[in-house]
């Protein structure tokens, strides 16, 4: 089922700014959609919202074409997984799979084979008869997605599911999601403030930033090509300039960059400031492309595959990923090309 | 070096329990052997002769069954009512958003700071005025005074332990606020509920001069013929009735001390 929200408005005072100011975006039926964003801009909100745990203050949301609003939490027919699992601690594993189903009148031992069959698919069906303070952070979270899972919902909301749990298991978590996903079917809206887990998650973004929806897209398409500068930033664009597109090309300070007329949110002719920005990974060592730029690396970080260097200083210094090799050093002289296919315009905001 | 000094910690808090367990049994123990004993009079150590038969006799009177069922009666509606009272107040006063708590909780309290014959006094004065004077309505409704700041002081400590996202992802798992309130909340509040429900009705059961004034003499408790019999009764009758009086507190506390075990502390 798709899922429609538009215009969504929340302020928790009076006096504050509006957290929400006007959300609005799609979920296609069948998607795994990630809503990314930085910690604090509202993505625990819209989901809040769309469950029904939190009232908007203007706006709907659409299921299927049915509108929502008005409508209690436990009347709709979406289920959500919060940041923790929040299993009840008086019930064994089973029974907490099998809540949604008794309080829908399933009887016992329906709910209680439903249960372990949800229980199996999330790997853990040995764990049936424990209690929720005998297991671990990544049971438990299976536990949680399993009693998510077996009441069935047309869609599965998720509150940053995995930030409770680290390193491999979070993995695991993330590949048992985008595994069962593909096997149901099922559509799922979840939120994360983490770039790599969006992109290995998502079939569809949307990012949020500053109380909107900042761009929507595949993971390659925002990847390759944010539109707005936060989401630009977010996802990783730590070259942005502002300039002036001029003759056809971009003056930033001293330099004259040659840029894609297909980059470009506007015509290139005439005269505009405009916002521009490249992905360190895209830069490249060397000469030989339209835009060279020569310069000494100032600092020099370690990241592991590559060492993050930033060439040159202050607003026109460039970051770029040199190889880690140990060849470079600070103050070491270096060019550096920005190709102009990888050049791109950036949504000033 | 590190069971060295260990064992005077020990061995301080080994002393700690004996001196708590001696306050707390010694004196239950002296009232148990008096209310089995016939004769029981300086110098002797022990009784001359143990006996149920005093304790059977005024155990048999009829005055004592209806001052221990009145006693449970009041006792159990001051629960109750303090609790369907006290309930939603004590959400809000868990709520993170509510400021001035404090103040509430002040002015929750300000009975409970006024000695206890003023208070009375104010109560049935109060009381003198409505349908409810001496009766066992009017003894429920003056106990409230000092029992419901302790309800809804217990419940907001429970429900400030309560994981209040459980419910909301109970919600969310479709089930109804009845059953969210049935399934999960009330579960998961069990051990401090039954606490709060424990002290409530100690506070209630342990009354006298509210008792006395709101009940006009027609509600009469145990706490009461114990007071009666203290100003002249003989030490078995008393020995009886305060065992009378004491024993729901032990059974109230043991009920909460399982409650607490099984639930964990919430």
């Amino acid at each position: 089922m798709s899922l429609r929200v538009e215009g969504v408005r929340k302020r928790f005072s009076r006096q504050g700014d509006d957290v929400l100011d006007g959300v609005s975006f799609t979920v296609p039926s069948g998607s795994l959609t990630c809503l990314l964003g930085p910690s604090g801009v509202g993505k625990s909100t819209v989901l809040h919202i769309i469950a029904g745990l939190t009232a908007a203050d203007a706006g709907t949301v659409h299921l299927a074409g049915r509108r929502l609003d008005g409508v209690a939490a436990h009347r709709r027919p979406l289920t959500m997984l919060l940041q923790r699992p929040h299993l009840f601690d008086h019930l064994d594993v089973a029974d907490n799979v099998a809540f949604g189903l008794r309080v829908r009148g399933v009887r016992r031992t329906a709910r209680r084979a439903a249960a372990l069959e949800h229980l199996r698919m999330v790997g853990v069906h040995e764990l049936a008869s424990r209690y929720p303070r005998q297991l671990s952070g990544g049971e438990a979270q299976r536990v949680a997605l399993a009693r998510a899972l077996a009441v069935q919902p047309s869609v599965l909301l998720a509150d940053e599911p995995f930030a409770g749990v680290d390193g491999p298991v979070r993995r695991e978590l993330q590949d048992l999601v985008i595994g069962l996903h593909r096997e149901l079917g099922m559509t799922m809206v979840v939120v994360t403030h983490d770039m790599a887990e969006a992109f290995a998650m998502g079939d569809r973004l949307a990012v949020l930033d500053g109380g909107r929806i900042c761009d929507e897209g595949t993971p390659e398409e925002l990847y390759e090509r944010p539109r707005s500068e936060r989401t630009a930033r977010l996802l990783g664009v730590s070259n942005r300039w502002s300039g002036t597109l001029h003759g056809g090309r971009l003056h930033v300070g001293e330099r004259c960059l040659a840029v894609c007329p297909s980059n470009a949110l506007g015509p290139l002719e005439g005269h505009r400031r405009s916002r521009w920005g490249i992905r360190p990974d895209r830069v490249r060592v060397g000469c030989g492309g339209a835009n060279p730029i020569t310069g000494t690396v100032t600092a020099l970080r370690f990241v592991g595959a590559f060492a993050e260097a930033t060439i040159g200083e202050g607003a026109g210094a460039v970051i770029a990923h040199l190889p880690a090799d140990g060849r470079w050093r600070v103050g070491d002289p270096v060019t550096v090309d920005l190709p102009i296919e990888h050049l791109i315009e950036l949504e000033d905001s | 070096m590190r069971a060295a000094t260990r064992a005077p910690v020990r061995a301080g808090s080994f002393a700690v329990q004996l001196i708590a367990v001696s306050v707390l049994v010694l004196p239950l123990l002296v009232v148990t052997l008096q209310a089995v004993s016939r004769g029981w009079f300086y110098p002797d150590v022990l009784p001359r002769e143990l006996t149920f038969d005093p304790a059977g006799e005024v155990l048999g009177r009829r005055r004592t069954l209806a001052a221990l069922a009145d006693g449970l009666a009041v006792g159990a509606s001051v629960t109750v009512v303090a609790f369907i009272v006290g309930w939603p107040a004590a959400r809000v006063l868990a709520g993170r958003s509510l400021r001035a708590r404090g103040l509430v909780f002040g002015v929750l309290f300000l009975p409970s700071l006024l000695p206890a014959v003023g208070l009375a006094m104010g109560v049935n004065i109060v009381l003198l005025h409505t349908p409810l004077r001496s009766s066992m309505g009017g003894v429920v409704v003056a106990h409230l005074v000092p029992t419901l700041p302790y309800a809804v002081a217990l419940l907001t400590a429970v429900f400030v332990r309560t994981d209040v996202d459980q419910e909301r992802q109970a919600a969310v798992l479709g089930a109804s606020p009845w059953q969210r309130f049935r399934m999960v909340t009330l579960p998961a509040a069990a051990g401090g509920l039954a606490v709060a429900a424990a002290l409530v009705f100690l506070v209630s059961w342990s009354q006298y001069l509210l008792t006395l004034l709101a009940g006009g003499g027609q509600v009469v408790t145990i706490t009461m013929l114990l007071f009666s019999a203290l100003s002249g009764g003989n030490p078995t009758t008393i020995a009886v009735l305060a065992l009378c009086a004491a024993l729901p507190s032990v059974g109230a506390l043991a009920v909460a001390s399982v409650c607490l075990r099984e639930g964990g502390g919430r």
